[in-house]
């Protein structure tokens, strides 16, 4: 298992390293933070010394350089807005957008599976149509509108749950508040992926549940509920471990939406005002968050499949 | 002798409303203690949904409409699920045709082994365990203790089949079904699958009903041999008796397709003209007759009916030398 | 007798695969194929028969030229043709074609059948579609299908209709030489008996030289004068097909000749001979049929597997004969 695990992460090494270049490339390409201090009151020579100190003055391929050479030395930079070191200010933020992705993601599943393996199972009726339905209602509704119409609901209409921030001011924390305040958003980003996850597992199970062993398993005598249990479902753990490796990349870009729709002071906020800002080290920062997270979630599912389905050889 | 499986009228449908289509019409033969029964057939002969009705596990779509499956004198089809979950796996035991998933690919050998053992023995882990050893060993699998480790794609086609048989052994069958249990195997390994179940058969005294495509196969095997065309049973007799003096037509006409091994080079196979019927439903009488080389003047075209032509052998119609086509 | 050339001819045809190795990040070679040798003759059928894994399917590629040599050349017409350039090897094409075992997934189920039967020809021959269309028509009529067939798909065809259709396919080009892998094993017996039939009569009409790679004995021998037994890569025995089947002198050939299923019940109890276990790994030295041969001894450790000849036809092994 060993070998299997180090001969993935060699191999994520180089994909890193193509992620960030692709990123700066087109951190660069969309517009250089000296556009931002363009102003009646701004002379041009401020603007060039500007440019020195940050060392935007050099080609592209030099810039991502020296941005490397910093990161293997453990500094990612300093923020042009706020002067903060990048690495704290995302250290700062990280955490509640875990939170919200995992939350989210543990949310999707308990959605997806159950709805995806009921819907198989009664195949062509009623109940099947019914969840399809909703799934593709789920996928369709846009996240910003599904959160407006729950803050509708909940926040204005019933008072139920806070529509913004992760704790109530003033109270000072506490678990059950932070669940609170999260409901809305985790709800949000779950229902979101729900949708299409439905279906995936819907149609993998719909294909286990014409597989041959099944049938001999039934010839065995083992009875439905053994069958469906022991034999079907061990099974569909290979869909939903795919389905597992696939959420995670989508919850952090999703993440970064609903977080400004209910103000969730994670990832999401300080990634909108340094694109905006273009501030440079901060997008970098945030992108190569993003790359290992999504490269770390990619082995985490290898690994997965490897325990999970005996074909595959490690 | 009384029979240990009796098939009476079986009639299985499938689909439904305006493709509701027969599989399988007026189906009857019977399997005696201790016998080997071979049907044989062709592609939608009805061979394959008549063996999976008897234990009820034909597809979604596909019912038993009519007629009835005794097993020591009792209706199966009118059987409860539990019932027959009861009786499955225990009295009657069914290997299939092993194409990659016939068995589990994520549970080991020794968890499918196992489970139905401490189900219907109510064994425990241990002994289930000593005793699928000892199944599989006895199937002539070599290191058997490994086996039980393994996952089945690490395992041969043969070997495969093997745990099958240890499988369906396991609870002391009275009747084994056996759908094409060879049909994927090279032929050296499928002689060594065919003397292992005449072998059991010697041990146990159970029944084997065998459903095969080859009459190669069912030469080997059978005792009794039943022939099917287009959903119905058209013949059946001792097989030495099928094979040395077929008297259906069809019988005929499949014995003389079949390319032998020393024929001489200027032996030319018998080609039936035409194609098996699509929906047969509709059919009356003699469902062979549009391909028949006798139908001309025949005079059962319209009423074949399955008759006695000598002891112990039934067919629908006679077409043995010096037969005139009436039983 | 032998033509002067033989039209198509394997030489000490070795090929090799790479398979990933299970413990190790180096991969190792697997010998589909080794050391072959075999002479095709001019409008004869060349049978090649053996169980799965025994490379009969690679050879049969090798000859297509879909895969090439590691080792040895394969000429056609007396020409190499396994080294040649892409361009000079597509112009060949023409000339031998090959007909598959799965019917369902060698025919593109999103084309009719006359637009599969079209195809070839319009890329290889230059002639009007009016041509062509007469030929469809002409092609559809030698494999025993009604020209109404050609506006059809191939899911409306049985599989045995597929299978006539596929022969057709390959016949458009008028070829010299038709390779057949498995063409009647997915088929029942009666189907097979037609197809069979076609297949011979075909021969006969236009001359053809057919490589017919089969597992079913019986089917192979309807059709071939010569045959070659192949074990784990090898070719163990070769001659004409009255001689193989009625006098086997491999130990290999004579088992699968007694393990055949004969549609004779008094051939049951007959003494035959047996192999022990499964196909085991391939090994270096010796036969590689030792392990499991009941004629086995302690020679056969140094057993090259060059074939000699032997009553008539070249086996690796006489034993068989000898008993």
């Amino acid at each position: 298992m060993w070998k299997y695990i180090l001969k993935k992460l060699l191999l994520a090494i180089p994909v890193l390293l193509g992620i960030t270049v692709i990123d700066y490339a087109i951190m660069s390409l969309a517009g250089s933070p000296l556009d931002m201090l363009v102003g009646p009151r701004i002379t041009e020579g401020a603007i060039a010394a500007r440019a020195a100190k940050w060392g935007l003055n050099q080609p592209i391929w030099v810039q991502y350089w020296n941005w490397l050479v910093e990161v293997l030395h453990g500094n990612l930079g300093y923020s042009y807005k706020s002067y903060q070191p990048v690495a704290e200010l995302i250290g700062s933020h990280v955490g509640p957008t875990l939170l919200l992705m995992g939350v989210s993601m543990a949310l999707g599943l308990l959605i997806a599976v159950p709805a995806g393996i009921y819907s198989a199972v009664h195949r062509y009726q009623k109940r099947d149509y019914a969840v399809v339905s909703a799934s593709f209602l789920f996928s369709s509704i846009p996240g910003f509108f599904l959160a407006l119409l729950m803050i509708y609901l909940f926040t204005v209409v019933l008072g139920w749950l806070p529509s913004s921030g992760m704790i109530t001011p003033g109270v000072g924390g506490g678990a059950l508040d932070v669940a609170r305040h999260l409901v809305m958003p985790a709800l949000v980003l779950a229902l979101g992926v729900a949708g299409g996850n439905i279906r995936y597992i819907r149609s993998s199970v719909l294909e286990i549940l014409e597989m041959d062993y099944l049938r001999t398993a039934t010839a065995k005598g083992l009875g439905r509920g053994l069958v469906i249990r022991r034999h079907a479902f061990r099974n569909a753990l290979l869909p939903i471990v795919t389905v597992i490796g696939m959420q995670i990349p989508t919850l952090f870009g999703g993440a970064v939406i609903v977080e400004q729709l209910f103000s969730w002071p994670g990832l999401g906020l300080i990634t909108m005002t340094a694109v905006t800002g273009r501030d440079y080290p901060v997008i970098m920062g945030v992108c190569l968050l993003s790359a290992v997270v999504v490269l770390a979630s990619n082995l985490l599912t290898d690994i997965l499949y490897a325990l999970v389905d005996p074909t595959i050889k490690y | 002798m009384e029979p240990l499986l009796q098939i009476r009228d079986l009639e299985i449908t499938f689909g439904r409303g305006p493709r509701e289509t027969y599989a399988a019409t007026g189906v009857s033969f019977s399997v005696c203690p201790g016998e080997i029964v071979c049907v044989v057939g062709e592609s939608g002969s009805g061979k394959s949904v008549t063996a999976l009705s008897v234990l009820g596990l034909l597809s979604r779509q596909g019912r038993v409409t009519g007629g009835q499956i005794l097993f020591d004198g009792q209706d199966l089809l009118k059987m409860s699920a539990k019932a027959l979950d009861g009786l499955r796996g225990t009295e009657i035991s069914m290997i299939f045709q092993d194409i990659m998933y016939s068995l589990n690919p994520v549970l080991t050998i020794g968890r499918q082994m196992t489970e139905g053992m401490r189900r219907h023995l109510h064994l425990s882990p241990a002994d289930a365990a000593e005793r699928a050893v000892e199944l599989l060993a006895h199937t002539g699998i070599r290191d058997a203790e490994q086996v039980m480790k393994k996952y089945p794609h690490m395992l041969s086609g043969g070997m495969r089949q093997r745990v099958m048989i240890a499988m369906a052994l396991a609870c002391r069958p009275r009747l084994l079904i056996a759908d094409e249990p060879t049909t994927a195997l090279d032929v050296t390994i499928q002689l060594q699958i065919m003397q292992l179940l005449r072998r059991l058969r010697e041990e146990t005294g159970m029944a084997i009903l065998l459903i095969t495509h080859d009459l190669g196969v069912a030469a080997e095997m059978a005792d009794r041999g039943v022939v099917m065309y287009a959903g119905q049973c058209v013949e059946e007799a001792p097989m030495h008796e099928l094979l040395a003096h077929p008297a259906h037509a069809y019988t005929q006409a499949l014995l003389q397709a079949v390319p032998g091994l020393h024929d001489s080079p200027e032996k030319r196979l018998y080609s039936i003209p035409g194609r098996v019927p699509e929906v047969y439903g509709g059919i009356a009488g003699c469902r062979f007759a549009e391909r028949c080389p006798y139908a001309a003047g025949c005079k059962v075209k319209d009423s074949a009916d399955m008759r006695p032509v000598a002891e112990g052998h039934l067919s629908r119609c006679d077409r043995r030398k010096g037969a005139e086509g009436v039983a | 007798m032998p033509d002067s050339v033989p039209i198509l001819e394997m030489r000490h045809v070795t090929k090799r695969y790479r398979v990933s190795g299970e413990n190790s990040l180096i991969p190792r070679s697997f010998t589909a194929v080794r050391d072959v040798s075999l002479q095709v003759q001019r409008g004869e059928t060349f049978g090649i028969v053996g169980e799965s894994g025994c490379g009969k399917s690679t050879v049969a590629r090798l000859l297509m030229c879909l895969e090439k040599p590691d080792e040895g050349e394969i000429r056609f017409d007396g020409r190499r043709i396994d080294d040649l350039p892409e361009g000079r090897r597509r112009a060949l094409r023409p000339r031998f074609q090959m007909v598959f075992q799965d019917s369902g997934s060698s025919l593109n189920p999103r084309k009719r059948v006359r637009d599969i039967l079209r195809e070839p020809m319009l890329r290889h021959i230059g002639k009007g579609s009016e041509w062509v269309e007469n030929r469809v028509e002409e092609l559809l009529a030698m494999v025993g299908l009604p020209p109404e067939m050609k506006s059809r798909y191939p899911h409306e065809f049985s599989g045995g209709q597929r299978q006539r259709v596929c022969i057709a396919r390959a016949l458009s080009l008028d070829p010299d030489v038709v390779v057949l892998d498995e063409p009647v094993s997915a088929l029942d017996v009666s189907v097979q008996a037609s197809i069979l039939n076609l297949l011979r009569d075909l021969q006969r009409q236009l001359g053809l030289t057919y490589v017919f790679i089969g597992h079913g004995l019986g089917a192979v021998r309807y059709v071939s004068r010569t045959i070659a037994v192949m074990y784990m890569g090898r070719i163990v025995e070769l001659g004409p097909a009255e001689t193989l089947f009625d006098r086997p002198a491999h130990p290999y050939t004579k088992a699968l000749l007694d393990a055949a299923p004969v549609a004779d019940d008094t051939l049951r109890g007959r003494r035959r001979t047996l192999l022990a276990g499964e196909i085991t790994a391939a090994e270096e030295a010796g036969c590689p049929l030792r392990r499991r041969c009941p004629f086995a001894e302690e020679g056969c450790l140094g057993v090259s597997g060059e074939l000699r000849m032997i009553g008539g036809r070249q086996t690796a092994c006489g034993r068989a004969l000898e008993r």
